[in-house]
């Protein structure tokens, strides 16, 4: 089996990037592409999808993916993801704004699916007025999902079909849950690049550890019922970079000040934690960030 | 004694039923605020719990006006399912107890080392359960009374499951979209 396992998710949509338009998808040449991998239940889930002339039912392959990010929502509220992320954020912002960043300061989800953080944000964030929340996919079944529920909730936050690096008011602080083990090589120094132009990231991914692979399966074992979700999810946390990687890329990529957070040092450590974040900030904020980062500090690793 | 194993019986199997409900009822919906949701999902969980249970006494008690001896058999058959119910039980409830109580690392602890596990394994116990019942039981009877009461109990869940579509936001989301949603609406 080759060592680079596929996400189904990755493979069954795909779209012009200039006019995200959907491009038709051979489903024969997905099943072929994932039994070269040995991947034989990702085949039989992919050889289920409804095809017409070998061509992957758009509609019928976002509603799966609309299920499993539904899903995948319930995951991230048990793990309280968005209240994770909101500690992280409060001192943040806190220091864009000692440092004089003109408001409205602005976070933007990258890849938010269903745009769950960005919601959970709006609902219970407490972030500040002077803070606009954006969620950014490319994935238009998705975001028009979530937007339906920003509106349907009152939420005062925003949701774009968009390369959320392409904005026409550029974000202050990138955000994401679960993205990064998605882009490899190349990809993975274009997506840290694109947030040069922002004052701080943080991104969260599983946590990489022995434990996870095992983790991910009880847990999308027990919560899910899409075979997609169940698929990927196992998956994604065979396939999550190491600390050093996602730093190494983070720092080259933007020339910030780059440190991990909540990355285990023991199997304990990835049991009470089973998400890690990647968190970047131009030097010249690090210093008033780690003075208002308090008790978190001593949950960051080495930094550089 | 009589009275407290089958009612304790009852009571984890209602309780049982209640986590089946909201089971079922996560992961289909996408809303930030959902608790009126869980709620209804509980409810619904814990009636069907109760009606199977009620059932299944109404079906001993029935049995055991006929069969002499047959109830204090199957008092024998509760304390062997309860040696295995109970501590499963118990730690289920502390787990719960921990999430709803502490704070993020605690609660995920909670999750990782028990809920999520312990979801898992539900089904197995019950059965381990059945089979140490029956295993113990004094006759034919009480054993197949014993199987036949974890069976309805573990068909609980794919029951409640019978009719759950994922809650989606609004329509456009395509045909089946607005077939749940109307699905939902006509509820």
């Amino acid at each position: 089996m080759s060592s680079e396992l596929l996400e189904i998710s990755d493979l069954i949509v795909d779209y012009d990037v200039a006019t995200l338009q959907p491009r038709p998808v051979s489903r024969e040449s997905v099943v072929a592409r994932l039994m070269a991998n040995g991947q034989r239940s990702a085949a039989r889930i992919v050889q289920r999808l409804p095809a017409s002339n070998d061509t992957l039912d758009v509609e019928a392959c976002n509603r799966a993916l609309l299920r499993s990010h539904i899903e995948l929502q319930r995951l991230s509220e048990e793990f309280l993801q968005a209240d994770r992320l909101r500690c992280v954020l409060l001192p943040l912002l806190q220091a864009l704004r000692d440092a004089g960043v003109k408001p409205p300061l602005r976070i933007v989800d990258v890849g938010c699916g269903l745009g769950y953080v960005v919601r959970s944000l709006a609902a219970h964030g407490r972030l500040g007025r002077d803070v606009e929340l954006i969620g950014c996919d490319m994935n238009v079944a998705l975001i028009e999902n979530a937007q339906r529920l920003a509106e349907e909730e009152s939420l005062s936050c925003e949701l774009k079909v968009a390369n959320a690096f392409q904005l026409e008011q550029p974000g202050h602080i990138f955000i994401s849950t679960g993205v990064m083990h998605h882009f490899r090589g190349n990809d993975l120094d274009a997506f840290f690049a694109g947030q040069r132009q922002g004052h701080a990231f943080v991104h969260y991914d599983i946590q990489r550890s022995v434990l996870s692979p095992w983790g991910a399966w009880i847990f999308h074992q027990t919560r899910m019922r899409e075979p997609l979700a169940r698929h990927d999810g196992v998956v994604s946390a065979r396939r999550v970079h190491s600390t050093q990687t996602l730093l190494s890329a983070a720092r080259t990529a933007t020339g910030f000040t780059c440190a991990s957070l909540d990355g285990a040092r023991n199997l304990l450590g990835a049991v009470l934690r089973p998400m890690t974040a990647t968190l970047g900030a131009r030097a010249e904020l690090w210093a008033p960030l780690m003075r208002s980062m308090g008790p978190l500090r001593a949950r960051l690793g080495p930094t550089g | 004694m009589n009275a407290v194993l089958p009612v304790l019986l009852a009571l984890l199997a209602i309780t049982d039923a209640s986590f089946c409900g909201f089971r079922v009822a996560t992961g289909r919906d996408a809303r930030i605020f959902k608790a009126d949701f869980y709620r209804y999902a509980i409810r619904r969980g814990m009636g069907r719990g109760l009606f199977t249970t009620a059932m299944v006494g109404c079906g001993i008690a029935g049995a055991c006006l006929f069969t002499p001896g047959l109830f204090a058999q199957l008092l024998v058959c509760a304390q062997a399912l309860l040696w295995v119910l109970l501590p499963y039980a118990t730690l289920t409830l502390m787990g719960m107890g921990v999430w709803a109580a502490a704070e993020a690392d605690v609660r995920t602890l909670a999750s990782v080392v028990v809920l999520g596990p312990f979801t898992l394994i539900r089904p197995w116990v019950i059965a381990a359960a059945a089979v140490l019942g029956a295993w113990k039981a004094p006759g034919l009877t009480a054993a197949l009374v014993t199987v036949a009461a974890c069976g309805i109990q573990l068909a609980l869940e794919p029951w409640l499951n019978v009719g759950m579509q994922p809650r989606l936001p609004g329509r456009g989301s395509g045909e089946e979209g607005a077939r749940v949603l109307a699905r939902l609406n006509d509820a």
